[in-house]
Parts: C-alpha cells; structure tokens; sequence
C-alpha cells in the first residue's frame, strides 16, 4: 500500500470525499482506508439521498458505485453532469462487463474501478483526479517531486529548474494529461506534430529518450510498452 | 389471432364460413321463392286480364258488374282494377285512372306485359294486352290494363324470406353447438397433457411418456429433448455450485482462523502483520469468486445474442493496455505486437475479453514473481487468429500442458495464491469460440495460445 498522503495544493483545506456504497463493509473498509490517508469521507447508501446531497452540498470528489438502491450510479452521475456539477467522480462496478464501464464514462464520470479493488489503487486515481482538479485552478501541475508551470512553461524538478526544448515540454504535457494511462506514439505524434503530418519513425523514440534522462531523479518515470506507446509513472518504485 | 385459444380458432375458421355459406343460402332460397310467387300471381292476374276482356266483349263494352269484380278481389286478397282503350287511344270502359305504362313498353299482340307501378300511392302490379274485338262500336285492336295492390304478394315474400332466416338461424346454431362440443372432445388430449404437465414438480424433468396424438407427438419430443438438456445443464450446474462452495470453504476459514489470530495479537507490529495476512487472503478470494462467475458466464453464453463480429486486434490492444497501465507500476515490462493482416472474428466480446485477461493475469502471478516481461502477440492467420502471451517465468513442465487447463488444477509448487480456474475458463471460451487454448513449447518461461477462427470461417452458433 502506498504511504502517501494527499497533496492538497490548497493547504490546510481537508479534501472531502463522498463515498456512495451500499455495501456497509466495503463502505466502512474504504473509508475507513481514505481517512487514514488524511481524506474527510462523507458516507451515503442511498442512491436518491446521494444524489440530494451531491446535488446540494457537493464534496470535492465523488466515489460511487454503480448498483444502488433508489437512483443507481449511472443515472446519479447523469443527472450531475445534466445540471452542470463538475466534480470529479469515480465509479466502482462490481461487473468486469465493459459495457456497464463505458456507460459510466459516458455520462460524465472520469474513472472507474472494478471490485474487488486495491485501495492503494483507489488512492492512485482519487489523487490524479484532484491533482487535475487543483492543475486547474492553478496552472500549476505536480507530479512527483516535478512542478510544470502551465503559463510561463516551465518545469522545476527537485534540483532546481529543468531546461526543456519546446518538444520536450509538449511530450511532457502530453504525457501528464494522460498520467497513469499509455499514450501511443501515434498520439504523440498527432499532438506534437499535428495531426497526420510525416514524421519520422523514431522522432517520437529519440524525444521520449532525451526527455527520460532529463527526468531522472525527479520521481518521474516515462515506461515503455512495447508495440502500446508510454506511460508516466509517479510511482515511488 | 395467434394469441387466441386453439378452441377459439378452430370454432371460428369452421363457424365463420357455415355463417357465410347459411346467409348465401337463405338468399338464393329467398330469390327463388320471390321469382315463383312472382310467376304464380302474375298467371292469375293474366286470367283475371283474360276474363276482364271477354266480359267485357260479353257485355258489349259495359262496366264490369260490381258483383264480379268482388268476387275477384276475395279470391285474390288484394283488389283488382281495370282499363280498355279503344283503337284509337279512346277510353271505353273501366278507371279512368290507370298507372303510366313505362315508356319502353312494346305492346305486341297476343303478349302480355307485366310490369311494377304506382297508383294512388300504393304499390302495383300491372298486365297490359292487346286483344282483337269484333265489335260493332270500338271494333278492331283494344288495350287492356289490368292492376292489382302489392299486399299479398309482399306479404308472401316477407313471409318466405321469415323462414328462410328462422331455418338457416337453427342450422348455424345447431352446427356451432355441433362443433363447439367436436372441439373440445378432439382437444381432450391436449387438455390431459396440459394438466400432466402442470402437475409435475420443479424437479420432475422425466420425459413425458403419455400416448399423444400424432399431431403434437413431435412437440412432445422436443419438450422431451428440452427436459434432457436441461436435466444435464442442472448436473452440470449442482456439481459445480458443489465445486464452488468447496473452493470457496478454504480460503474463508482462513480469514476467519486470520482475523481471529490478529484480535489476540500480543503488539501492534504482530498485528499489522497479521492484518496484511488477512488482506492478502481475502484478495485471493476476491479473484477466486471472480473467476468462479467468469467459469459460470463462459459455460451459460454459448447463446448467439451476444455474438457480433469484432476487432479482436484492437479487443486484445486495449485490453493489453489496461494490463500494462496496472502492471507497469509494479515493474512488469509488456509489450504488444500484431502480424499478418488484422481480421475480424465472430464472438462474444466480454467473454474473450474475459478469456485475454485470463492469461495476461496468468503471466503476471505465475511468470512474474518479481518484475517480469510480458508479451501479447496476435497473429492472424489465412483462417484463424492466434494470440500468444509469453511471460519469462519458471515456465510449465510438459507433462502439465494439457492438465493445466483443467478446473482446479495447479502446479505444485504453486504459492501465488491461484484458484485454479483461470485457464478452464480460458479452453471453455475458446471451444465455445471453435478455437482452441494450449500451452506451446518454448524456450524461456511459460507460452499461451489462444486461437480463435477468423468470422466466416465457423457457422455462426
């Protein structure tokens, strides 16, 4: 499990989670996991009265499953999104049936996770979640021991600043708006270069390469998946 | 009308058409009588007309004699008039005030014509004839109209056409009775199978062995056929709820007898470590009920509502990724390659993606201990697609190859906490596909193929 606590760039500010499960055990193990890591939890087994008070009172970021009594977790997030909430929302779904996922996703919800689930996972996404949501208010995104000023595009590792050329900081930005996921080279190419332009075949590699050393030591690691594209990985290895 | 009782059906494919067939009968009947008693007052005026014109000539043109014309009119039922012209168009004797003759009427001698008219309102029946008389006074050719009223002979049609109805109503009514009771003693058997059948109890699935009309003999065989399937599906089916309680029975006491340990934990670093115990055996059986609803979806799905042509190459890219995002954290290195012109298959997308993630999942507890490769290859073939997972691994001895597919089967050195089940689940989804899952000779760790029939290549299930 990971020892990581939640970076809350507004400082002293708890994060609340709402967590809507109607499995009291799973419910109580989970959050019970997320207080530990320093999360306020707010805890609901009810579809309808979960929606009431996402709808209302809010939270900063939403866990909920998806086969619930009153309103189910599809039609919750639905519902959300319809009158504008933009919270983040994982889903969690006891099916591994694709579809039920997909449905998720499409009406606004930004992860899910099947059951049964590693909390050190949960805790992953629940941080990338609010890292984006902070990433915007600030323009400022953390990811490992780096910090990527979106405005005067710059990038600040642990010794100091990191000089990158504008391809490399497009790559990096690249990489981070999908950390945690593979990006494909043909992705990457797309967004660096434009969208179908002739690019040559190891364009892509050479930057990933300059870019990879120019990140050691910062806690930040760009992985390989060979024939799938890259990933970048924040976990403390 | 399909929703309809055979009964109904049967009584109104037979009585709709006897009704139909009973009022066209009642018509004709009706026609005919009308056109006879149409014929029969018609000759009786005719001789009324005769009388007329010889009375006439008798009585040298003078008015019928009261007493003749009353004596007409009881015999007839209905009264009698008449007009005589004279050759010349000339009135001589009778009603002045006899119908209009319809224009089309061609007078020839010796020939009577009848025809429908009105006089005073009233409905009338008309002969006229042209009569030679050898007389001094109107001699020559004179024109005889003889009427009468309508009441008898409307009378007589209403009357015929009363029985007609009454008659063809008894008919109808007697055949549908007929028929009603004909039905019910021919689906008699039908009835009696019905109330068999309802008897039996849930578990009752002996074939039914009543004599059955040859009409509903084959439906009998192939409920019959259906009780013995399912009589196999629930064997199938209790030994493997039997399976699963026994498989699920371990891994349970263990977290009870775990749980209990951490509650008498003499300090805090023993009970940390007992809980992370706990945690990990309740992970394993976390997968372990995954898989057993994977093992009981593969072997319910052979049915074809799911099936739909895919992109296997894109299915085992995407879920390759999904692996290598999870994996790669943990330092597994994965790779993906594709060979030969991607095709489409035939399949049930969540049961083989369900059949790629069972041998990615495989590589990663069996072939990785400690940060391995895993590789998925798919190659497509002239006729099916092969997809391969290699992981560099401690590998599968060869006499397992086949047994390792087995249900519950594992190596023995096997201490990943597997249930076993994965790669039963894996052969299942690949026969149901008409492929095929072996293990393959291979240099460095544990090789996996999966091959599933291009679309086209298989009658569809």
């Amino acid at each position: 499990m990971l020892s990581k606590t939640c970076r809350n760039p507004n400082a002293g500010k708890q994060m609340r989670i709402v967590l809507v499960e109607d499995n009291e055990s799973l419910a109580q193990g989970v959050a019970n996991a997320l207080r530990d890591q320093g999360y306020a939890v707010d805890w609901l087994n009810d579809g309808d009265e979960a929606y009431r008070f996402l709808a209302s009172e809010g939270g900063d970021i939403a866990v909920i499953d998806i086969n619930l009594p009153g309103l189910n977790g599809v039609e919750i997030v639905r519902a959300l999104r319809k009158q504008g909430s933009g919270i983040p929302i994982i889903m969690l779904t006891a099916r591994s049936d694709l579809s039920d996922r997909v449905t998720g996703l499409d009406a606004g919800a930004d992860d899910y996770l099947v059951k049964p689930f590693d909390m050190a996972e949960l805790t992953a996404r629940i941080r990338a979640l609010s890292r984006r949501r902070a990433d915007i208010q600030t323009g400022i995104r953390e990811i490992g021991l780096i910090q990527f000023n979106q405005t005067a595009r710059t990038v600040i590792g642990p010794a100091g600043p990191i000089d990158l050329p504008r391809r490399e900081l497009a790559l990096l930005e690249c990489l981070m708006d999908h950390s945690g996921r593979i990006v494909s080279k043909e992705r990457i190419a797309d967004t660096l270069y434009g969208i179908g332009s002739e690019v040559e075949a190891n364009a892509v590699e050479l930057l990933i390469s300059r870019l990879r050393r120019k990140l050691a030591n910062t806690g930040v690691t760009i992985r390989t998946a060979r024939g799938l594209g890259y990933l970048l990985d924040d976990t403390p290895a | 009308m399909n929703h309809w009782s055979l009964r109904s059906r049967l009584f109104v494919l037979i009585i709709m058409p006897l009704v139909l067939v009973a009022c066209l009968a009642a018509a004709a009947r009706f026609v005919m009588a009308e056109r006879m008693s149409q014929q029969l007052y018609d000759d009786t005026l005719l001789a009324v007309a005769l009388t007329i014109s010889r009375d006439v000539v008798l009585s040298d043109g003078d008015m019928l004699t009261e007493q003749l014309l009353d004596a007409l009119t009881d015999a007839l039922g209905d009264p009698v008039y008449y007009r005589i012209e004279g050759p010349d168009g000339r009135f001589v004797t009778g009603y002045s005030d006899a119908p209009p003759r319809p224009d089309s009427a061609g007078i020839d001698t010796g020939i009577p014509y009848f025809y429908d008219a009105t006089s005073f309102g009233q409905p009338v029946r008309v002969v006229t004839l042209r009569e030679f008389i050898a007389e001094q006074d109107f001699g020559g050719w004179v024109t005889v109209d003889v009427w009468q009223t309508k009441g008898q002979r409307e009378a007589l049609s209403l009357q015929l056409f009363g029985q007609s109805v009454v008659l063809m109503t008894v008919v109808v009514a007697a055949a549908g009775l007929l028929v009603w009771f004909g039905i019910n003693l021919g689906l008699r058997p039908l009835l009696q199978l019905r109330e068999a059948v309802a008897e039996r109890s849930a578990g009752d699935l002996r074939p039914i062995k009543r004599v059955v009309p040859k009409e509903v003999r084959n439906l009998v065989g192939a409920v019959n056929s259906l009780f013995a399937r399912l009589t196999e599906a629930f064997a199938l089916r209790d030994a493997f709820i039997s399976d699963a309680a026994h498989q699920l029975r371990n891994p349970i006491a263990a977290i009870q007898a775990q749980a209990e340990a951490a509650t008498t934990a003499p300090d805090e670093a023993v009970l940390r470590q007992r809980v992370a115990e706990l945690a990990e055996t309740a992970r394993r059986t976390g997968r372990l009920t995954q898989q057993l609803l994977s093992m009981d979806k593969a072997r319910g799905r052979s049915d074809a509502e799911n099936w739909q042509t895919l992109n296997i190459n894109a299915l085992a890219q995407e879920l390759t990724i999904r692996f290598a995002e999870q994996g790669m954290r943990s330092g597994i290195e994965v790779s993906f390659n594709t060979s030969g012109e991607p095709c489409p298959v035939f399949g049930d997308q969540i049961m083989l993606s369900e059949a790629i993630e069972n041998l990615l999942d495989n590589a990663s507890h069996y072939g990785c201990p400690n940060g391995g490769k895993v590789a998925l290859t798919v190659t497509f073939g002239p006729e099916d697609v092969a997809i391969t997972v290699q992981d560099n691994g401690p590998g599968i001895p060869p006499d397992m190859h086949d047994r390792i597919f087995d249900r519950f089967i594992r190596l023995n050195d096997d201490s990943s906490g597997g249930c076993g089940l994965g790669l039963a689940i894996v052969r299942k989804i690949a026969e149901t596909h008409g492929g095929t899952a072996r293990v393959l000779e291979s240099q460095r760790g544990a090789l996996f193929e999966l091959r599933i029939p291009l679309a086209g290549q298989r009658e569809q299930p």
